[in-house]
């Protein structure tokens, strides 16, 4: 275990940022363009990969375990998270036999 | 904690009361629960504890939101009996969803640390998302939930990035370790950790529905059932915002440059566009939807302007915000329930059919618009005159031009109570919601009157 922590810390820490902002701006961005809700929840998952990637590589770098702890309370939190989006969004199928986000268009003003 | 471990348990045994099929025990049941996890919080008052190694405590502050977020959502238990009088389906889930989002919002302001900040906020959203969506057969409904849910879990990746960076940048995930951090290295932090408090920053205005990041809410209140916005414009409003200080004040210590001028920015802005959003709009629920937007913007100047005694004047505001909002909304599920339509219009003429409930409806507005000598005026003429005194002009300015804007439509449907000819005889009024809408009146009247003594409390 130490030998692997040795490893990781070599890599600079700054490659590990710039790698997990890339990851979590295409998140970004894939949830701002796409219009089917699924690739949507797709993307949210990515973005909240991106910041598990980067907690852990700040954990070894600090030499800290809560970072790590963190992931996995952030990992319950997603499934959690998509179970109560899959549930709405078959609710919503049922309505509009659509998962396209451009159809809730109800609610304005 | 005692409080949180009490309302946890009492969602389990909610749902067992479902199970069991005793539906005439769930509100009884409920209402006792939360009456005695009351007790366990006010039995806390005065000390201040830390539980399971720094990741909890319980102080004043604590107290004082715990209890009157217990006491909001007692009172949406209360007009629930009318609300949900004619539904048929058993009501156990959306009960005990309700009590586990109250859980959320008091892990997230007794949390002394990020990452059970952040479970706290995940606690509570989860739970909205669904009971956004309560109304399974109304399409509104539904789009409410789908649009809350995507927009909310976007804000949380944002939160939680800005909590990656800012562990990052100082090492801990302790509330109290990142402060000494900021405070130590003043003169020199890096750019990792003023990138992560503007994130979290973001998160939490995305949260508490703050302009240019409200888009949500004004159809997310709309679309989801008239309870479940009340709960959502009072408790959840209030929690956002007690956690949002708690995180300012314990967290981003004492380094204001970092985030103070974001956050006076973003609360012009709530204000500014809360208000004349509001001037258009001809359904009640949309209207009080953005009227919360612009309350936003004033409770933000709590944050940046009130120093030291802005967990007191937040407290202050935060009552008189739930007062008034509870018992407009309680009027429009009266009037909703009688008429069938959230319209404006359906205000018509309700001076002359119950003349009580127009009154009390009345002064809630007016208490919205911050009329003296109601609470909603005491509130906005504390916290302005906090901003004056930190040299906030071009800001109270702004929210003086909105509280006049505020005026024009909140005073319509008092117009059309008391000018026009009701379409209606009669409207329904419960017993229980009556009493429930006096007393709220009553207490926005008299709080109005004694801003000392609650400030004094904290």
């Amino acid at each position: 275990m130490n030998n692997v922590v040795q490893g990781l810390q070599l890599m600079p820490i700054s490659y590990y940022i710039s790698f997990c902002s890339i990851l979590f701006v295409i998140g970004m961005i894939g949830v701002l363009i796409k219009r089917n809700a699924l690739v949507i929840f797709m993307s949210i998952e990515l973005m909240l990969n991106s910041i598990n990637l980067l907690l852990a590589a700040f954990s070894v770098y600090h030499n800290d375990p809560a970072g790590q702890i963190l992931v996995i309370f952030i990992m319950v939190v997603a499934a959690a998270e998509v179970a109560v989006g899959l549930s709405i969004l078959v609710v919503t199928y049922r309505k509009n036999n659509s998962i396209d986000v451009n159809l809730l268009n109800q609610l304005k003003g | 904690m005692n409080t949180i471990i009490a309302i946890s348990l009492l969602g389990v045994i909610t749902l067992f009361l479902g199970i069991f099929n005793l539906k005439r025990w769930l509100l009884p049941v409920i209402i006792a629960g939360l009456v005695i996890a009351l007790g366990l919080d006010i039995a806390d008052w005065g000390t201040t504890t830390y539980y399971f190694s720094n990741m909890f405590f319980t102080d004043k502050f604590y107290v004082s939101f715990a209890g009157l977020m217990i006491v909001a959502t007692i009172v949406t238990f209360l007009i629930s009996a009318q609300y949900y009088k004619e539904e048929t389906r058993s009501l156990e889930g959306i009960f005990a969803i309700i009590l586990f989002s109250l859980v959320g919002g008091l892990i997230m302001i007794s949390s002394g640390n990020l990452a059970t900040f952040f479970i706290g906020l995940e606690i509570l959203s989860i739970s909205l998302y669904l009971l956004a969506g309560s109304h399974k057969n109304s399409s509104f409904s539904n789009e409410a939930a789908m649009k809350y849910f995507l927009m909310g879990s976007f804000a949380s990746a944002f939160l939680l990035f800005g909590i990656a960076l800012v562990y990052g940048a100082t090492g801990s995930l302790y509330n109290k370790d990142i402060a000494l951090f900021i405070n130590t290295n003043a003169w020199n932090l890096s750019s990792l950790l003023k990138a992560g408090v503007f994130l979290i920053s973001v998160g939490m205005a995305f949260k508490v529905a703050a302009v240019p990041f409200h888009f949500w809410a004004p159809d997310v209140y709309h679309g989801s059932p008239t309870l479940i916005t009340s709960y959502m414009i009072t408790v959840v409003k209030a929690a956002g915002f007690a956690a949002f200080l708690r995180l300012t004040t314990t967290c981003f210590g004492l380094d204001t440059d970092l985030w103070a001028q974001n956050i006076a920015i973003i609360a012009a802005l709530s204000i500014i566009v809360g208000n004349i959003g509001a001037l258009s709009q001809t359904r009640t629920k949309r209207m009080l939807a953005y009227s919360s937007i612009a309350h936003t913007g004033y409770i933000l100047i709590v944050l940046v302007a009130a120093q030291k005694s802005a967990s007191a004047v937040l407290f202050y505001y935060s009552i008189a915000y739930i007062l008034s909002n509870l018992s407009a909304f309680i009027v429009v599920i009266m009037v909703k329930k009688s008429t069938g339509s959230s319209g404006i219009d359906s205000f018509n003429g309700l001076a002359k059919v119950n003349p009580v409930v127009a009154l009390c409806a009345a002064i809630s507005f007016l208490s919205l618009a911050g009329i003296p000598p109601l609470a909603g005026f005491m509130a906005k003429y504390i916290v302005f005159t906090s901003a004056l005194l930190q040299g906030y002009i071009w800001l109270v300015v702004i929210a003086i031009i909105g509280s006049i804007i505020s005026i024009f439509y909140y005073f319509r449907p008092i117009i059309n109570m008391y000018m026009k000819k009701p379409d209606y005889e009669q409207i329904d009024t419960p017993k229980l919601s009556m009493v429930v809408l006096v007393i709220l009146t009553i207490l926005t009247v008299v709080i109005g009157f004694v801003p000392g003594l609650i400030l004094s409390w904290m």
